[in-house]
Formats: C-alpha cells, sequence, structure tokens
C-alpha cells in the first residue's frame, strides 16, 4: 500500500464510511480497511434505516440510495401459542421515516459516493492487529504488512476484536448480545402489496413478542423488500445458552406460528444470515478513545434497543469522529486528552441523551421476560377471545372473569413488580 | 415452502469462500471441563457438534457466519476466534 494516510478507519460500515467522509471532507487523507472482498457482503441487519442520518451524511444525493421500501405501517404484536394480539399499529403514508435496504447493496453505494469524495478503501484486507508504541496505537498490522498513521478509527462492528485488544472494552457478557437470525424471502412484488395492503414502494414493519419460550428473552421482527421479505428474530444469547437452545430453531419456531404462516407463506426462503447485536446499553460502551484511536458505531456499544436504531447511532459516531480528527490535526496532538473531545461530543449528542435514558430498559424488560414474552400476550389473547365470544354468557361475568384473571392468575407480587420496573423506566425517560 | 427446514437447508442458502485452515481453535481441555457445552447450541451455523465417540468438540468452521456468538458465550473462553484469512469466509448477497 504505498499511501500515507492521516486517518485509518477499520470497517466499512456505515458508522466506518460515515468517519472516513466526515474526516475527509475536512481535507484529511483517509483508508478504509475491509475484511470483506466486497462491500457490505459480511454485514447483516434487521433491515431498515433512518432516513434522517442519511440525510445529514449525503444531503444532496440520498435520495439516490437503493432503498427498496418506505415503511409507512408498524406494528407490535403479542403472539401466544396459537393466536395474537395486536398491541398497537400505526398507519401513515406520508410519514417516511424509515426504509429497508439489503446491506451489499447498501453498504456498496455509500462506499461508492465515500470514493467519488476521496476516500481510499482496501477491501479484502483483515487487520490483526493494531500497533501500540508507547501507550499511543500508531497503525494496523494486516495479515500481510504493517500500515501507520496518527489516527486509527475502530469501526469494526459487534464482534469487537480490536477494541478489546487493546483494553478499552471489557469482552461483553453474554446477557449484554441479542443473537439475530433471519431468513430472506423470495415473494412477488404484488403478492407483497396485497397482502400488507401497500401500494409501490410503501413497506410495513412488524415486531412481536411473545410465542417462543417465555425464558429466553426474545424479540421477533418481520420487513419487507421489493421482492422480498424477512422474518427474524433476536434472542439473549445467554438466555439462549441456558435453555440449551438453538436460534434457527426458535426461529423455525417462530416461522410455524399460525398468524406468521400467513405472512410468508408462497414463498423461497433465499439467504439465512446472523449478527450479533450489542444491547448491554449506556452502562456496557466501551470507552470511547485513547492515544491515536477512537471507536464508533457497534464496536462502541452504540445501540438503542428500544427504537431499534443502530444504523443511525453508527452514521453520528462516525461523522463526530472525523470532526475530532480534524481537530486533533489542526493542533497536531493525537493525545487522549485531546481526543477526549469526541466522548464530550458524543455525551452530548442524542446517542447519549438516548443511551442514558433508557440505560435500565432493557435490563427492566430481560428481569420481567416472562410477563412480556408470555403473561400479557395470554392475557390479551384472553381478553380479545372474551370480547369477540357470543357464548350466551352475561358480558357482566366475562369481564369479571377476566378481572380475576388478570390480578389472581399469577401471584400478585408479579403485577406489582411488573409495575415497579416499568414505571422506574418511564420516570428515567421523560426525566 | 417447508417452514421446519433445517440447518442444513439453511446453511444450503449461503455463499462461501471456503479457507483451507480453520479460524476458530477450541482448548479441549478447557472443553472437557465444561458441563454445559453452550456453543453446541448458540452457534446459528451449527458449528459446534460431538464428534462419532461422543468425546469431542468437532468444529466445522466452513460454517462459520462470524458472528462471534460462541466467542462471548464459552463460559470458559476456550474458542480462539479470529477472522478467516482475507476475503474468506461467508458472503450474503441480501442480508
Amino acid at each position: 500500500m504505498e499511501i500515507k494516510p492521516d486517518v485509518i478507519v477499520i470497517g466499512a460500515g456505515p458508522a466506518g464510511v460515515a468517519a472516513a467522509l466526515s474526516a475527509k471532507r475536512k481535507g484529511l487523507n483517509v483508508v478504509v480497511i475491509e475484511r470483506g472482498k466486497n462491500f457490505g457482503t459480511k454485514n447483516m441487519f434487521g433491515g431498515a434505516v433512518y432516513l434522517e442520518s442519511l440525510k445529514a451524511l449525503f444531503p444532496d444525493s440520498w435520495e439516490n440510495i437503493p432503498f427498496e421500501r418506505f415503511n409507512i405501517s408498524h406494528s407490535f404484536e403479542f403472539l401466544t401459542q396459537n393466536g395474537a394480539s395486536t398491541a398497537f399499529s400505526y398507519f401513515d403514508e406520508s410519514h417516511k421515516s424509515s426504509a429497508t435496504v439489503f446491506r451489499p447493496k447498501f453498504d456498496e453505494w455509500l462506499v461508492e459516493e465515500a470514493k467519488k469524495e476521496g476516500v481510499y478503501f482496501a477491501p479484502s484486507t483483515t487487520v490483526r492487529n493494531l500497533i501500540v508504541e508507547d501507550n499511543k496505537v500508531v497503525g494496523i498490522k494486516t495479515d500481510i504488512e504493517e500500515l501507520k498513521a496518527p489516527l486509527t478509527i475502530i469501526a469494526e462492528g459487534a464482534n469487537s476484536l480490536l477494541t478489546e485488544q487493546i483494553g478499552l472494552k471489557k469482552k461483553n457478557d453474554s446477557k449484554d448480545l441479542i443473537l439475530g437470525v433471519k431468513e430472506i424471502i423470495k415473494l412477488d412484488k404484488n403478492l407483497i402489496n396485497q397482502r400488507f395492503n401497500l401500494k409501490d414502494d410503501e413497506g410495513k414493519v412488524l415486531e412481536f413478542f411473545g410465542g417462543l419460550d417465555p425464558d429466553i428473552l426474545t424479540l421477533g421482527f418481520f420487513y419487507t423488500f421489493k421482492n422480498h421479505i424477512a422474518i427474524g428474530l433476536g434472542a439473549c444469547l445467554k438466555d439462549l445458552g441456558d435453555k440449551k437452545t438453538k436460534p434457527y430453531e426458535l426461529l423455525d419456531k417462530l416461522k410455524s406460528h399460525p398468524q406468521i404462516q400467513k405472512l410468508i407463506e408462497g414463498g423461497e426462503v433465499v439467504e439465512y444470515s446472523a449478527h450479533l447485536i450489542p444491547d448491554g446499553g449506556y452502562k456496557k460502551l466501551s470507552k470511547l478513545y485513547s492515544s491515536g484511536v477512537l471507536v464508533v458505531g457497534d464496536a462502541a456499544g452504540f445501540i438503542n434497543p428500544v427504537h431499534f436504531e443502530g444504523t443511525n447511532l453508527a452514521i453520528h459516531s462516525g461523522l463526530i469522529a472525523g470532526e475530532v480528527a480534524y481537530e486533533a490535526f489542526n493542533k497536531k496532538d493525537f493525545s487522549s486528552k485531546t481526543l477526549s473531545n469526541y466522548k464530550k461530543k458524543i455525551d452530548k449528542s442524542f446517542i447519549i441523551t438516548d443511551l442514558k435514558s433508557y440505560k435500565n430498559a432493557l435490563n427492566a424488560v430481560y428481569k420481567r421476560k416472562k410477563s412480556v414474552g408470555e403473561f400479557y400476550p395470554n392475557i390479551m389473547s384472553d381478553f380479545f377471545k372474551k370480547f369477540t365470544s357470543a357464548n350466551g354468557v352475561p358480558k357482566k361475568k366475562l369481564l369479571k372473569e377476566f378481572i380475576k384473571d388478570f390480578f389472581f392468575s399469577r401471584n400478585i407480587k408479579e403485577i406489582i413488580a411488573d409495575c415497579c420496573e416499568f414505571a422506574k423506566v418511564f420516570i428515567e425517560v421523560i426525566k | 415452502m417447508n417452514n421446519n427446514s433445517s440447518i442444513e437447508n439453511k446453511l444450503s442458502t449461503l455463499k462461501y469462500y471456503t479457507s483451507d485452515k480453520t479460524h476458530l481453535v477450541l482448548d479441549s481441555e478447557k472443553c472437557k471441563k465444561c458441563k454445559n457445552k453452550e456453543c453446541l447450541f448458540i452457534c446459528p451455523a451449527k458449528v459446534y457438534s460431538m464428534d462419532e465417540n461422543n468425546e469431542n468438540i468437532k468444529v466445522e468452521y466452513e460454517n462459520c457466519l462470524e458472528c462471534g456468538a460462541c466467542r462471548f458465550a464459552c463460559p470458559y473462553n476456550a474458542v480462539s476466534w479470529e477472522y478467516p484469512e482475507a476475503s474468506k469466509g461467508v458472503l450474503y448477497k441480501f442480508s
């Protein structure tokens, strides 16, 4: 590699590309190292990106992004063994804040745009080590060579080997990781539109709680693409191990639920995939900087599981990292002290404000997973079953039965515990 | 569509550039002590299974999806995990 970069970025996902562009636009020479042969082919996510961050990164060209569908319909459903009740559902054709994409196409587009602006990319290159001299990161070691630069930005993703290697992060506890598995299913475009009440490039997002194993914290998801749909789930890695459950068997169970079967019927599975999501939240973020190095995106732990945010946080953290890289260059100072500005800026941004608000949210859901995954889906289903029956039993009697079941079908302490946990989270979010 | 397709069917939808050498190595001494053997269950690509004699864990690294779950789930830190050699391993077309 006959280049002398100012900044090395490790990983050509959204965080890496955003960091590279942000630094390049300030005039720095940037090289992005990517282990995949083709961009985006090692990457996987549920299916949708928020548009706001893409508009921030590409104000003039974001509309050319190879979007699949713009999501205008969102539903959250509680599943029981055989039934389903909708917790809430939202539809507005004018509200297009997110869109589905396929990562190989999407990531490739980001990279091509960045190349136009002069960012240099090195695909098929795996970084094995960071070079540390006098407690400073001064470059990288790939399979074949060393490359040095005053600043390295780590955008390596959830499986954060390098971030751990230099002591910026302890290996995640398996409780703080969600393992995502999904299938892409080919389905005719007209059939998708008909089945999900969509037109043209409108998309539908579904989230599912319950119906699987109440001991395993799981969230199911469904996305639509032009000629494909995705069905998948994220399950707590620790729970999978504790319950000796295979993630793909859980996915098959979800797919065979009568409600889900109808959604995916008639399609052909064209790809299976898996990826980790760092869901530890605010308390489990990595250290964000050290001498000569910054950490962005999933590697830092920037995920908001409550609102399914990840790529947007990745992009925003990348943009900020690029700005700080420029400041450091102006000062010719890449010390930990100067780079601590990155943390200061991240702390002030919506990234940390949100992650702080939700710092106990996932833990609360984890603690009360049986309630979310079993009790409430069942009680909702029970309510709707009674509400939609005409069986000669007076309604007053049915309602009394329902109330009795709600309070006394399990220990009353459980309800109090649910209320306390979720009230605490609610107060933290609004305070 | 077969809704209960086996993991073999799922993996058959994927494209791999297989490396000649493994990027996943187990510390078999630690594995022998491990009771739960989480890796046998949590791996989304069924990379880990017991060998014919039910003694050692067999590692089919060729199927690895490079998610890293085994590295985090192993309570004994027995998985030495590296990325496959450059440009090798799984290649997603959609995801």
